[in-house]
């Protein structure tokens, strides 16, 4: 059972309603507001993280493996010089792309738009 | 070498006028002698753009910019791990805290954590860590700014540098009474525009000169340094031994959580007129960071290059001053009135910076102690809009004097591991505590008070016994011995110790425990 058939289920007539009996807690728009915000935070949370992560894995790898990031790379010198610019473009998209609040395609954003509007 | 004369003219002329005009736009800017949001938040009035610019304005500030050039030019690689690290952490506020704090917050830290948590206590504890951990950065920031002014205007006495913290401090304490959250603003944006524009400019000259080959910038910075492949490795600014790549890792971990945890850094975010301004203005100031870090960056590695480690060694032993010596090498290349210009400009971008970083703590420190000490705790929430304002504004002044007293006097003191000590507090204290209140409900009013007290107490005493106060040539008292924790920043031991700590806090059933004691202690007494 989705969250639409959840949501379906609450309308008094209508596809679905017959559900609302099988399904035992009574299901409301909470648990898609709910649902939403847990995705919209790891939406947010997820690159923000990865860039931790990568920072911190390229620390540990100037540190304790030094060859493999001093291996030459032409024009740059060597791997941790080129890493570390990489970091500097990583961080500036991170910056000014921004986490998206765009809805279209969003599965849960979506079933809270459709009921409303399938009663147009 | 000492500067031109002409070229210390133009820079004293254009510190005055800077001066001034600040001030007026303080002035200004200035609110209404009972208006208390406007004086902490500016009414929420500033556009994204421009708030973000304030937020990118406060966290970079002078010891950030002077001191973090210094060490890409000393050390290279390890200085652009450290430039990484100083972006990424206020990354990681403004894309992680940054929503959440304007909305859980009113005016300062103390808000966010008493929403939850109500109490004395708690914003006793929240204006305790706001001083030690503002406290020591103003006076790193003071005492950068004595060192600064006389290099530049040239004046070689001791007493001259104990005049110019003097100066700094009193236009410090004026700009922050008078302007408030807004004034400070609009300084602070100015800042970063003047900046923006005098590192672009050196940034082209250097690449220009070097034919836009990164290539040929990084081997003239690699012969220049006199470390030569060391300069592109890890390993040149705490040694390549065991316990150096632990410094390095502990230095990093602290940055990365606790720069941008700091009180000045975190109240800008209140002045975010609602959740999407603040998520734009956060690409502004995030973006704006990135930019003037990748300068920073350039910079560092052509004083690398054209000025040379001897020199910059030799002006300043942490390099702070290798910014000024790029731009008069530079100048070198276009005689008299191109040097002067070139001097003059970086040298107005890194005086604004000086005066907008001093105040912004001095504020940040005066509103906790205002709000959270005298609003909410002495007062217990009873204290009137003029009352509290009023303090504010003395805070200031008193916080202000205390500053400038303890800069001159230990203004010929290395006082780098005073910023270590505040980004250790910012990572190990006020970092943990704003991320269990905000996102882990099982937090505790116990738990907020074992790690905001557990955490500043674990820096303040392994940094107390480290390497960086005693028993090094650069440590704080070098001609003194009394150390036993090994590395240079306790963020290694101290940012694991504050999340423990508020966890445990939060898990210890306190009454229970404190029942049990008592029932122990009743047969036995």
């Amino acid at each position: 059972m989705t969250y639409l058939d959840e949501l379906l289920s609450l309308r008094q007539n209508g596809r679905g309603r017959h559900r609302a009996v099988q399904h035992k807690p009574m299901p409301t728009t909470t648990t898609v507001v709910a649902a939403l915000r847990t995705g919209y935070a790891w939406l947010g949370r997820t690159p923000s993280m990865a860039a931790l992560g990568g920072f911190l894995l390229y620390v540990l790898l100037s540190s304790y493996l030094g060859e493999l990031m001093s291996l030459p790379v032409p024009g740059l010198f060597n791997v941790g010089v080129l890493l570390g610019l990489l970091q500097f473009v990583g961080f500036f998209a991170l910056a000014t792309r921004g986490p998206r609040t765009d809805c279209r395609g969003d599965p849960h954003g979506g079933e809270l738009g459709e009921p409303v509007e399938s009663y147009r | 070498m000492t500067n031109s004369n002409s070229a210390q003219t133009a820079a004293l002329v254009i510190f005055s006028v800077l001066a001034t005009l600040a001030m007026l736009l303080c002035i200004l800017a200035g609110s209404e002698p009972d208006d208390l949001a406007d004086f902490y938040t500016g009414y929420r009035t500033l556009t994204p753009p421009r708030n973000g610019l304030a937020i990118a304005g406060d966290y970079v500030s002078a010891a950030t910019v002077l001191s973090t050039s210094g060490i890409v030019a000393l050390s290279g690689y390890d200085g652009v791990v450290l430039v990484l690290s100083t972006v990424l952490s206020l990354l990681l506020l403004m894309r992680l805290l940054a929503e959440p704090l304007r909305n859980a917050g009113k005016f300062t830290m103390g808000d966010v954590l008493a929403r939850r948590m109500p109490g004395r206590a708690v914003r006793g504890a929240a204006c305790a860590v706001t001083l030690v951990a503002s406290l020591p950065f103003l006076l790193v920031q003071l005492s950068v700014a004595g060192s600064l002014l006389t290099f530049i205007l040239g004046i070689s006495a001791d007493g001259a540098k104990a005049a110019c913290i003097c100066v700094v401090g009193a236009l410090m304490i004026g700009y922050a009474a008078v302007g408030g959250m807004k004034g400070t603003a609009l300084v602070q944006i100015i800042k970063m525009v003047m900046l923006f524009g005098a590192s672009l400019a050196i940034t082209l000259l250097v690449l220009s000169r070097f034919h836009w080959s990164p290539t040929a910038l990084l081997s003239a910075a690699r012969e220049g340094s006199g470390a030569g492949d060391a300069y592109l490795r890890q390993g040149l600014e705490f040694g390549p031994s065991a316990r150096g790549r632990l410094d390095f890792l502990s230095a990093q971990i602290s940055v990365v959580l606790g720069a941008a945890c700091l009180p000045h850094v975190t109240m800008r975010v209140h002045s975010g007129a609602d959740a999407s301004a603040v998520r734009r203005s956060t690409s502004w100031a995030v973006g704006s960071t990135v930019v003037i870090a990748l300068f920073v960056t350039v910079m560092g590695t052509a004083a690398a290059a054209l000025v040379g480690n001897q020199m910059i060694t030799a002006n300043d032993p942490q390099g702070s001053t290798s910014l000024m010596l790029l731009s008069r090498a530079l100048g070198a290349d276009y005689p008299s009135l191109g040097e002067a210009v070139l001097f003059a400009s970086i040298g107005g971008a890194i005086f604004m910076t000086l005066l907008t970083s001093v105040a912004g703590l001095t504020l940040a420190a005066a509103t906790s102690v205002a709000h959270d000490l005298f609003a909410g705790t002495v007062r217990r929430g009873q204290a009137t809009e003029r009352g509290e304002l009023a303090v504010a504004r003395w805070t200031i002044l008193g916080i202000g004097l205390v500053a400038i007293v303890l800069a001159a006097l230990v203004r010929n003191w290395n006082l780098q591991v005073l910023i270590a000590t505040a980004f250790c507090i910012g990572a190990s204290a006020v970092a943990p505590a704003l991320v269990y209140s905000l996102f882990w409900k099982g937090f505790t009013r116990a738990g907020l008070l074992c790690t905001l007290l557990g955490g500043t107490a674990c820096v303040v005493l392994l940094m107390t016994f480290s390497s960086a106060v005693s028993g090094t040539p650069h440590a704080l008292f070098p001609t003194h011995d009394f150390h036993w924790f090994p590395l240079q920043t306790t963020g290694i031991v101290s940012v694991p110790v504050g999340f423990l700590s508020g966890w445990l806090g939060s898990r210890v059933r306190w009454r229970t425990l404190v029942g049990a004691l008592r029932e122990a202690d009743v047969p036995s007494g």
